[in-house]
């Protein structure tokens, strides 16, 4: 029971063409942790994130999930994910409220009507309820994306750069919610802001050019690279990126 | 707790009425599809009207410019079903669908029954507007027979909705528009919508009669009685709609 829901990635590797997007990454995420994929623009989170979630068909390495019936690949437990992409992902068309209900529909969500109304107070969309995504401001559409996602309980949850173009406010209730998944769902988010890499996850893999340069706990990356206890993340991945691979 | 289960029927439904709400929000390209064959029918009883009696030209009577533009108006099933498509593929939103358990079946007829259902009411009205014209003309049809030719042509609709989803698979939201257009055109000749195709020659005449337009387009003309049952018609054309459904759904490309 305890390792259900935990992902294994092996020599995981994505080209486009002659570019190499994720090249030969390995990591295990423990269920019902947050693990952080960390980087700079291109340096391959969104694809790498693609594969795990099956959207994606990988060149070359293996993804499993450890589920209640065994190890399964991603397309077989599609079911069980959240993803929240790394663009706004909503029907322009259709209202907060009915995008919320047609991922209760989709994924098969017991009682979707109360589970709108929670969610939607958990989000502080309630207001919002009857906006059509095309007129949501930025912030909100980003809510309303990753409320989304959250909607069937999922099980493992892709959050693709969740709090791009969100305000400081909007940040910090977002990172009180994926605190809140801590122990019930495995979480697995891209971000470029340290200190929200920092603040949640319990590891951090940091990726250059399809690469992880360097993983482990904020401690385990400290001491990896050198810096002494005072040193941030930012500090450390400074020293990483620098001094490339660890 | 009560897990989550979803079922392909419910998956479908789901997806369907989503399509059903998107296009009611976005009401100029279909709304354009039940009206322009009312436009059509005025133009052509203007062009018929100006024809003397003794000419005995038939040609342009509701009888046998209705099946005409009914099947004609069904492309623009295409053109907007193609839209929807390519313009969903652009979108972040497909992502996140199709990242959930719906596969690409399932998004195929949350395509193809709204669009269908859609192609049937602007079949009636279009038939319906022809019977009430024909009654005002001395040549009355059945409404019957009107209404037959829309459920007989149901096959050449699904044809235009699945040539739709493969083009809106297939191409660009840049590109989809323009081919669907260039097929509308098309279809309005090789449809023989308005004009005889014998005119153009045998071996024009014989392409029409392999491709989808005209064979729909005598069905719905048998069934008011102004042309001969040409038993292949209804093959060809269900062989056609079979075909593109079975292109479209294969039609994959996974980026
Ligand atoms: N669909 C694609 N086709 C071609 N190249 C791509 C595609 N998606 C990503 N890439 C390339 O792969 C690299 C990694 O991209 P991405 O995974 O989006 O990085 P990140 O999410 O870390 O910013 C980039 O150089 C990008 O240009
Ligand atoms: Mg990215």
């Amino acid at each position: 029971m305890k390792h259900e829901n935990s992902i294994t990635v092996r020599h995981l590797t994505k080209k486009y063409g002659t570019k190499t997007a994720v090249d030969d990454i390995s990591f295990d995420v423990e269920a019902g942790t947050v693990f952080a994929l960390l980087g700079t623009n291109g340096a391959g989170k969104t694809t790498a994130v693609k594969c795990l979630c099956g959207l994606t068909e990988p060149d070359a390495g293996e993804i499993g999930y450890d589920t209640e019936t065994g190890l399964r690949a991603p397309m077989d437990c599609r079911e069980h994910f959240g993803l929240s992409p790394q663009e706004n992902a909503v029907g322009m068309h259709l209202t907060v409220e009915e995008n919320l209900r047609l991922m209760g529909k989709i994924y098969g969500v017991p009682h979707i009507p109360e589970r709108t109304e929670q969610v939607l107070a958990q989000f502080g969309l309630t207001e919002e309820r009857r906006t059509r995504g095309k007129a949501l401001s930025g912030g909100m559409g980003r809510r309303l994306s990753i409320a989304m996602a959250l909607f069937s309980r999922p099980k493992v949850l892709f959050l693709d750069e969740p709090t791009l173009g969100l305000d400081v406010l909007a940040r910090r209730e977002l990172w009180k919610i994926v605190e809140s998944l801590r122990g019930q769902t495995t979480v697995l988010l891209t971000t470029h802001y340290m200190e929200e890499a920092q603040a949640l996850a319990d590891r951090i893999a940091v990726m250059q050019k399809g690469k992880i340069a360097a993983m482990g706990t904020l401690e385990e990356l400290r001491e990896q690279s050198g810096t002494d206890s005072t040193a941030s993340l930012e500090d450390i991945f400074v020293r990483i990126m620098e001094g490339g691979s660890v | 707790m009560k897990p989550n289960h979803s079922t392909r029927t419910g998956r479908i439904l789901a997806l369907s009425g989503r399509t059903v709400t998107e296009l009611c929000r976005d009401p100029l390209s279909w709304i354009f599809a039940l009206v322009f064959p009312f436009l059509m029918l005025a133009l052509f009883r203007l062009i018929d009207s100006r024809i003397p009696p003794e000419a005995g030209m038939t040609q342009f009577r509701p009888g046998n410019i209705g099946p005409g533009i009914l099947v004609f108006a069904q492309n623009f099933l295409t053109l907007f079903v193609a839209l929807l498509v390519s313009g969903d593929r652009d979108s972040a939103f497909l992502t996140r669908l199709l990242a959930s358990p719906a596969v690409p079946a399932e998004f195929h007829w949350g395509y193809a029954l709204p669009a269908m259902a859609l192609g049937i009411l602007q079949g009636g009205l279009t038939m319906t507007a022809v019977w009430l014209l024909s009654l005002t003309g001395g040549e009355a049809l059945s409404f019957a027979g009107c209404m037959g030719a829309v459920v007989c042509t149901i096959p050449s609709m699904a044809f235009c909705v699945g040539l739709g989803i493969l083009l809106g698979k297939l191409l660009s939201s840049k590109a989809a528009p323009g081919i669907a257009s260039a097929v509308l055109s098309l279809s309005s000749f090789l449809g023989g919508c308005w004009m005889d195709v014998n005119l153009l020659g045998d071996v024009y005449a014989k392409i029409c009669t392999v491709l989808p337009w005209y064979p729909a387009v005598r069905i719905g003309r048998w069934l008011l009685g102004t042309a001969d049952f040409v038993p292949a018609d209804a093959a060809v054309i269900c062989l056609w709609a079979a075909g593109i459904h079975i292109a479209a759904l294969l039609a994959n490309r996974r980026r």
